[in-house]
């Protein structure tokens, strides 16, 4: 007995010992004020000692958390080498399973494309030739774009500059970004989701533009007046070129001509907006030349921007309209099949009353050079050359040779021709190519500051993902809340123990006061092992440290009762003791194994904070088991080995 | 000092009330359900943004809506949240990706702009995880309750941990009712909240338990329904006292440990009080139950 109780009283110095010296560097770091923090001869020592302090989760310290997701859709569709109508369809469709099912994308892409009888292999040549089945193959490739979009995460993220983020793959197809502390928003979403696809595309001949756009115009006429129950008129369908007397109003400033309707008058009535399917959130309506509106429904929607080059600009306001048209698939079907419309990624031009236009551009589908040969790019601020970004930021990029001899090439083709330089679908500048370009340089204008332009630098750098990937979840806590959020969690802690302590010692008098040991012990303990683990403190977490204190003394009250009903029966203090130890140890621990199960299962589902609860949970659990069995018991040992008790206050 | 002392209550003559008492309030819950069409769900498994907003002074709500109420938010809620200067905006997401946060922020800016905001939380989630999230919720309270059918079937007798399982669905469907009768908000740590009920308020059930299946060897002569209630009897104190400590710190968690926790503490405030009444109305009348039907079957099989 005696030596088995020196043994436990060893055990027990020995936890409180590591306990405290994992704690210490936690209770450091809070003592240090915020101006220790500033003080240049302190930060070194505080960032060692965080590294081995209980970590805090961002809805503590504030801070943003992404979960990114590949567009596998999207990437099936770049790898395939071949695309027809037959593909988009099954593509389409896939779309939709996924949506309604939630099973893999690729799966239900396979299994459609079977009962479909289609052969997919037909549409992804590159495998064909490795000879591998091609969902296999549309498998591993997106095995390769999520991995590859980690590490051009990484580099994005290092290259910014974030303190102590957190870059994780979670299942296959998805990553989990931590961004603690910070403060742009939307600076870091732009870092974390642009897929920086940069592609140099040649713009289509003027005259094939304007052709298409006659086209559409006449379509929507036809459409609109059938809506409205306007019987065509084919001999009026209007000879349209854009009227060059738009540009003398953007210039002379007469916005009196401009007229602003609803979106349902645009298209005739509300049931073809609604055939549309356009997003009619926010401003619904769009403002139209009212001259030429009647005659022409399109045109009236377009600009004509001399002296932007003879371009075609669209009104801030109209562009959610513009786009929507553009993508009826009626529409669709004039546009050539090589060619497609882009936007410029701002407004190009803002007129004195305020409203800015986008530039709308037909460019190649094909691009003459993607991204990949991009070796290095930097923020700078544009030269006198260009009159378009004298003074203003500017990407400016390096080449490899491979690059800069197809640039050479493309350049000394196309002299007084635009290129598009295209980031992710939106172009960034369009300049007519005036000689040709034989170092491989190029640079990228557009950015409306400097922080943009670095940006922009930085994903450049870091790389293009293979497909885009979508911010699917996104939670971002101020610091100020967090700081609430410990404040409020500590004063619970601090109450809740108290009022627990109290009620211990008034019900179970001296035995309540052991108790109460050991619930303080128990803290301890839960706190060394989280800074031990260098595990991560969240709110759930804290809550889940607060249910310990109410659950800590549990066991004991078990014990207690027992003793009690013991001692009730006539047996000796020592013999009630043990068997109340005895007898009530089964108990707890059958008790404590099923709050286990739940508490591992917990942390299994959880995601981000809720897992803090699981962590914090099933250490208080097992902590107290110790705590409340262990350390009571030696105590209780200890009193009645040397004080000769004739009545046990409990 | 003694809370609860010898007692011999009939709990077990008592039962088909406690049992009627406990659909009763089942049913409510399912009421409220229908009439408030659906659980409330929030963004976490609806998708949808959540904005926190704190203004530099007191704002009224009216005014937030009025402003909001241009841009076509859709199916959103505003309300305060604290304080009168702080502003909770959940609303639906139209689709992935779609910048709702901004066009609020902006337009707020407009409408107010000798009043100041600084954002104090921002929650998107998207539709797809959302819907997902809830079938991981359901499957892992599911999971969680197979393992203890399993433990506790090894540990006591097959019959133990039906009775178990019942108390346990019987708390989680009384919580929940909770939460559709006040119409309060599911989000994830709901999910949390839930999962430890299930652990937890199987404490006192495996206390009376224990002691019957400690009883049932003591006093083997006597018969079924007596062993069973002289445990509840012999456990009451414990049964009570370890609710009530737990209680204490749920409910300081409750009123003090703000507005993120609120609906958590509840969830637990309600699971745990549910619970203890669970073991010791439902979870050994089970056994009782299945004791009767045992011996009636019996007994037919002689005649």
């Amino acid at each position: 007995m005696r030596r088995k109780n020196t043994f436990r009283w060893i055990i027990i110095f020995l936890a409180v010992f590591f306990a405290l010296y994992y704690l210490y560097p936690t209770y450091k770091v809070e003592t240090y004020t915020q101006e220790d923090r500033n003080n240049p001869a302190l930060v070194g020592k505080i960032t060692e000692l965080e590294k081995k302090a209980i970590k805090r989760g961002l809805d503590l310290k504030g801070g943003m958390h992404l979960v990114l997701e590949v567009d596998l859709p999207k990437l099936v569709e770049n790898l395939a080498s071949v695309k027809d109508e037959k593909f988009y369809q099954l593509l389409s469709e896939a779309i939709k399973v996924e949506k309604e099912t939630k099973g893999d994308f690729l799966d239900i892409f396979g299994k459609l494309a079977n009962e479909k009888k289609i052969k997919l292999n037909r549409y992804f040549e590159s495998e064909r030739r490795a000879g591998k089945n091609a969902i296999d193959y549309l498998k591993n490739e997106a095995k390769d774009a999520v991995d590859k979009a980690l590490q051009i995460l990484r580099s994005r993220v290092n290259q910014f500059g974030v303190s102590e983020p957190s870059i994780q793959k979670e299942g296959s197809r998805r990553i989990i970004v931590e961004l603690p502390g910070i403060q742009n928003i939307n600076r870091a979403r732009e870092l974390i989701g642009k897929t920086a696809r940069l592609e140099f595309r040649l713009l289509k001949d003027p005259e094939v533009v304007n052709s298409v756009i006659k086209d559409i115009n006449n379509l929507l006429k036809r459409q609109r007046n059938k809506a409205k129950g306007i019987k065509e008129d084919t001999t009026k369908l209007a000879e349209a070129k854009i009227d060059s007397t738009d540009t003398t109003k953007v210039e002379a400033k007469k916005p009196s001509k401009d007229e602003e309707i609803s979106l349902a008058e645009l298209f005739g009535s509300k049931e073809a907006l609604d055939n549309t399917q356009m997003d009619t959130t926010g401003d619904t309506t769009v403002v139209v030349d009212a001259q030429t509106f009647g005659e022409d429904p399109f045109l009236a929607l377009l600009r004509n921007l001399s002296s932007y080059g003879g371009s075609i600009g669209v009104p801030e306001k109209n562009v959610p309209a513009v786009k929507t048209i553009l993508n009826m698939p009626e529409v669709k079907k004039l546009i050539p099949k090589d060619a497609t419309f882009v936007w410029s990624y701002a407004p190009v031009y803002t007129d004195p009353s305020g409203t800015g236009y986008y530039e709308l551009l037909l460019v190649k589908k094909d691009a003459e050079l993607d991204g990949s040969v991009i070796t290095n790019a930097q923020a700078d601020i544009g030269s006198g050359y260009s009159p378009t970004s004298a003074g203003m930021p500017i990407v400016t990029m390096s080449m490899n040779s491979y690059g800069s001899r197809i640039w050479s090439r493309v350049t000394s083709a196309n002299v007084g021709k635009r290129i598009a330089i295209l980031l992710d679908d939106q172009v960034y500048s369009a300049p007519v190519v005036r000689t040709r370009i034989a170092d491989g340089r190029s640079s990228i204008e557009g950015m409306s500051n400097m922080d943009e332009a670095k940006l922009l630098a930085i994903v450049l750098r870091a790389g293009a993902f293979r497909a885009p990937v979508q911010i699917i979840e996104e939670r971002t806590v101020g610091p100020s809340l967090g700081v609430d959020s410990i404040k409020k969690g500590t004063w619970s802690a601090i109450i809740g123990f108290v009022m627990v302590i109290a009620f211990m010692i008034l019900y179970y008098r001296f035995s309540g006061i052991i108790a109460n040991v050991a619930l303080l012990l128990n803290i301890i303990f839960v706190l060394a092992i989280l800074a031990g683990f260098h595990a991560t403190l969240t709110l759930p977490g804290i809550a889940g440290i607060i249910l310990t204190i109410g659950m800590a003394v549990d066991a004991n009250v078990l014990i207690f009762e027992r003793i009690r009903e013991e001692l009730r029966t006539g047996k000796t203090i020592r013999a009630s003791i043990d068997a109340g130890y005895s007898r009530a140890f089964r108990t707890i621990l059958d008790a404590n194994v099923t709050t286990l199960i739940t508490a591992i299962v917990l942390y299994q589902f959880g995601t981000g904070a809720i897992k803090g609860f699981g962590v914090t949970l099933s250490i208080g659990i097992i902590a107290s088991m110790f705590t409340a069995i262990v350390v009571t018991r030696v105590i209780f040992d200890f009193i009645t080995a040397h004080f000769a008790l004739r009545k046990l206050s409990i | 000092m003694r809370i609860v002392k010898d007692t011999d209550i009939d709990f077990i003559g008592n039962r088909r009330l406690a049992i009627t008492i406990s659909i009763s309030l089942i049913i409510i819950g399912l009421i409220f359900l229908f009439i408030h069409k659906g659980p409330n769900f929030g963004i976490d498994f609806k998708g949808g943004t959540l904005m926190e907003l704190r203004f530099k002074e007191p704002v009224m709500v009216s005014d937030i809506r009025a402003s909001l109420s241009k841009i076509n938010l859709g199916d959103s809620e505003i309300k305060e949240f604290g304080s009168s200067r702080e502003i909770l905006i959940r609303t639906m997401e139209k689709e992935e990706g779609t910048e709702i946060s901004d066009l609020i922020k902006e337009t707020l800016k407009k409408d107010f702009p000798d009043n100041p905001f600084e954002e104090e939380r921002l929650e998107k989630v998207g539709p797809k995880i959302g819907s997902e999230l809830i079938r991981r919720a359901i499957w892992s309270i599911l999971i969680a309750m197979l393992f203890i059918l399993i433990y506790i079937s090894w540990r006591f007798e097959f019959i133990f941990a039906i009775g178990a399982i019942i108390a346990l669905f019987h708390d989680v469907l009384i919580t929940l009712g909770a939460f559709f009768i006040f119409n309060k908000e599911f989000n994830l740590p709901i999910v949390a909240a839930i999962l430890t009920i299930v652990g937890y308020s199987l404490n006192d059930t495996i206390v009376v338990y224990d002691r019957i299946r400690e009883n049932l060897k003591v006093l083997r002569k006597e018969k079924y329904t007596y062993i069973i209630n002289r445990s509840i009897n012999q456990t009451l104190s414990i049964t009570l006292i370890t609710s009530l400590t737990t209680l204490t710190v749920v409910i300081v968690l409750f009123v003090a440990g703000g507005e993120v926790i609120n609906n958590f503490a509840f969830a637990l405030l309600i699971g745990i009080i549910v619970g203890t009444y669970s073991s010791i109305f439902i979870a050994s009348p089970v056994l009782i139950e299945w004791q009767n039907w045992r011996e009636q079957k019996k007994k037919r099989k002689t005649m």
